[in-house]
This record gives structure tokens, sequence and C-alpha cells, in this order.
């Protein structure tokens, strides 16, 4: 008889943040906003972000390494860096976050794909595994945004924070707590300018500097158009991934979502029909900090006790590309360190 | 006319609870009624799962009273009906 594919299954999380604490007053005391402004349209209160010369793979590193200390394993045979700021635009950070734990000589490499990237991610992760490539995963979702945003933008500067979080994925069974047990992905590049860097890419470098403009190099998003495909396609995504692995919405313990504004959270879990309670909400703590919000909102699942072995829990997100995905698993008996 | 305004008005009631004034076509949906932007992308979205049909992005920032949006809707649901009677003719 044929056996059955392995699955990838949850065996240890953990997360990193940067040590500079940046509240709304703060903001409020450099540019024109208010605590109640910023509070009121996205639910953020704090966030946090790098020191100046620290970079993506420093807060991947400290990540990467709680999550393998929860995990209780020293080694893994693949390394997945989601991120959207690597530490330069070429080569990929994740062989440097590899060799800075220990594990030079595994494959290594980056995955973009914005605020989904950990969902994608994730979806990689559970392929190489199911295919018997690899038994263990280290997949870290880690970004600093702070270094892309334009430190004078108000929309921007008060909604992304700079974090790591990072997820051992082992193989196993699919009736094991922790078992990945099915993802849905999807993109729509027609949407591709809704959230973007312009510049520094081939499109404007094979141009020249000229072509090259003030704002350019920084991430600009159109925050209204954003948020209503967020709504849409976290909802639907939500309601794929339920159809795929068979539980209805009412089967749902929690709901772990991108932690991209409080407001996008609410819709979704009301259109869901789902009660508030079923969000997971982090990102009055963190603010955005787009490829590392989930893995971050899983450690303090775990931290807080929301999230505890037998729950099950769906995963959403919705991101630049514009790109978005869900995830279904039952969570298992892990400790964040 | 009357008939979208009077789901409009519905929608509106629906994402405002707390808001117990008139809401008249001339109303500003955000200084006098108190949405904000986030909730101008929820009442378009809304409007058009009721009314079955799609408003593009680029509306999202030119619609600032209820009676832009009746309008709007209004002539969307007029081409399609025009529509469908050259098809059918």
């Amino acid at each position: 008889m044929r056996r059955s594919r392995e699955f990838a299954v949850v065996a240890g999380v953990g997360a990193s943040l940067p040590s500079r604490l940046v509240t709304n007053e703060e903001l409020a005391s450099r540019m024109d906003t208010s605590d109640e402004w910023i509070t009121t349209r996205t639910g953020i209160r704090q966030r946090f972000v790098v020191e100046p010369g620290a970079a993506t793979s420093d807060l991947a590193v400290e990540a990467g390494a709680r999550a393998l200390k929860s995990a209780g394993m020293a080694a893994v045979d693949a390394v997945l860096l989601a991120t959207t700021t690597p530490d330069h635009p070429c080569p990929a950070t994740a062989p440097s976050v590899a060799s800075r734990l220990g594990l030079t000589g595994v494959p290594a490499f980056d995955v973009n794909a914005v605020c989904s990237g950990f969902v994608y991610g994730l979806a990689v992760a559970d392929g190489l595994i199911a295919s018997g490539a690899f038994a263990s995963v280290l997949l870290i979702g880690a970004d600093t945004f702070s270094t892309i945003v334009d430190g004078d933008d108000r929309a921007t500067v008060s909604v992304f924070g700079d974090g790591a979080g990072a997820c051992v994925l082992r193989a196993g069974r699919s009736d094991e707590p922790g078992a990945v047990l099915g993802v849905e992905l999807g993109s729509d590049g027609g949407l591709r300018e809704l959230i973007i860097v312009p510049d520094g890419g081939s499109r404007q470098r094979s141009a020249g500097d000229s072509a090259a403009t003030v704002s350019g190099k920084y991430f600009s998003m159109q925050g209204k158009a954003v948020y209503k495909h967020a709504v849409r396609r976290m909802t639907q995504a939500t309601l794929d991934v339920l159809d795929r692995v068979g539980w209805s919405v009412q089967d749902v313990d929690l709901l772990v979502g991108h932690q991209a504004n409080k407001r996008i959270l609410d819709t979704v879990v009301a259109g869901l029909g789902m009660p508030a309670d079923r969000a997971l909400v982090n990102v009055d703590r963190v603010g955005n900090t787009a490829a590392a919000s989930i893995p971050i909102a899983l450690t303090d699942g775990v931290a807080s006790g929301a999230l505890r072995e037998g729950r099950r829990v769906v995963l959403t997100a919705f991101g630049g590309g514009a790109s978005w995905g869900a995830a279904a698993l039952v969570w298992p008996d892990i400790a964040a360190t | 006319m009357d008939t979208v305004l009077l789901r409009i008005t519905e929608l509106i009631r629906e994402l405002l609870p707390e808001y117990e004034g008139e809401i008249a076509l001339s109303a500003r949906f955000q200084e006098d009624l108190g949405m904000d932007s986030l909730n101008m992308v929820d009442l378009l979205s809304d409007a058009e799962t009721a009314f079955d049909l799609e408003i593009p992005d680029s509306r999202l920032d030119n619609l600032d009273r209820v009676e832009g949006l009746v309008e709007y809707i209004v002539s969307v649901l007029r081409e399609e009906s025009d529509g469908a009677d050259v098809r059918s003719a």
C-alpha cells in the first residue's frame, strides 16, 4: 500500500522585536498626527523599529534561534526567509541567516510575497516536506519596513513596525496536532501598484538615474483600495481553505490574520460571521510587521494562552503583488521561548 | 432613484448604528455623517453587493456626498438595463 504523504507539522515558534519603541505620542510630537487619529483608523498604539545600522537578518537570526529552541532542535534541513526588506538587493538574506544560526551548508532562500510572505513560505515549506526532500524546515518571516517608508509620511510611518517571527516545521502525520492541513494561495498582478516601492528595481534602473524620483525609493500604499481588496481576499481565502479541509466557519477557534490594521481584522471576522473574539489581535502592540506579522502573532498567542493544543486555527493574509493566502491547522502543544 | 437612496440609507445605518440623525441626499459622508475613509470603503463594498455591481477603485477617492453615490449607482443600473435591451433586441 502506498504510504500517505508527509505533512508539515509545526514544532516550534519564536519572535524577535527590535528594542526601540515608538509610541503614537512620539509620532504626534514630530508630525501632524495624533494618538486618536492613528488608533481610530488602525488600532495601533505602538511599534518597534531597528536602530541605525541594524538589518532584517539581525531580527531573523534571533527569531530563528528562538523557534529552534522552542522546537528542541539544533538543526534543520532548510531555511526559508519571507521578506520584502532583505539586507541587500542581492544576494538573498536567508543564507546569511542560516550561517549565523550555525546551519552553513543547508539550502536557504528568500520568498517575497510582501505581507503574504509567511503564508507563501508555509506553502513552500509544506511542499518541500511533502515531497520527501526535507524532514525539517525553519521558516522565518522578517521585515524592517522602517527602512523603506518615508519618515515624513504619517500614513505609513504610523502603521509599520519592524520585527521577525519564525516557525520550525517537521515531517509528520496529518492527524498530529500541528499538521498544516491545507493551504490556499492567490495573486493579481493587475493590482501591483496598490503596494509598491517604485524605484530601485530593473524597471527604473534600466532607464538610468534620471528616471528615479525623490519619492520613488519609498514604500507607498493606496490605503483605501488595499483595505477593500484585503478584506475580500482574506475572507475568501479563509472560506476556500475551510472548504479544502472540510471545516465550517463555526469550527474555527482562532483566526490569525495578517496584522495590517485592526479594522481589516474586525471586518473580515464580521464578514465570516464569527464572534469578534475569534480574531487574534496584536497589531496594537507591534504595528504591521509585514511578513513577520503572523509568526509574531502566533508566538504572542502561545505566550498568552490564546493558542493551545487542539485549537483549530486559520491563518490568512493579503499583501503586495497583490498576493493572498490562507492555511488551516490544529495547534500543537508547544512553548514559546 | 428613491429605491436606491432608501437602500443606501439602510446600508449607512447598518454601518453607523450610533448615528441617529437624518441622512439627506446632500449629506457629506465625512463632515455630516462622521464617516472615515474606511467606513466609505465598507459602504461602497456593501453597495456593490446590494446592487450586484462593481465600483472601480478610482471612485473610492471622489465620492463625498450621498447624492454622488446614489447617482453613480443609478447610472450604472441604467447602463446595464439599456445594454440588456440592446442585447435582447
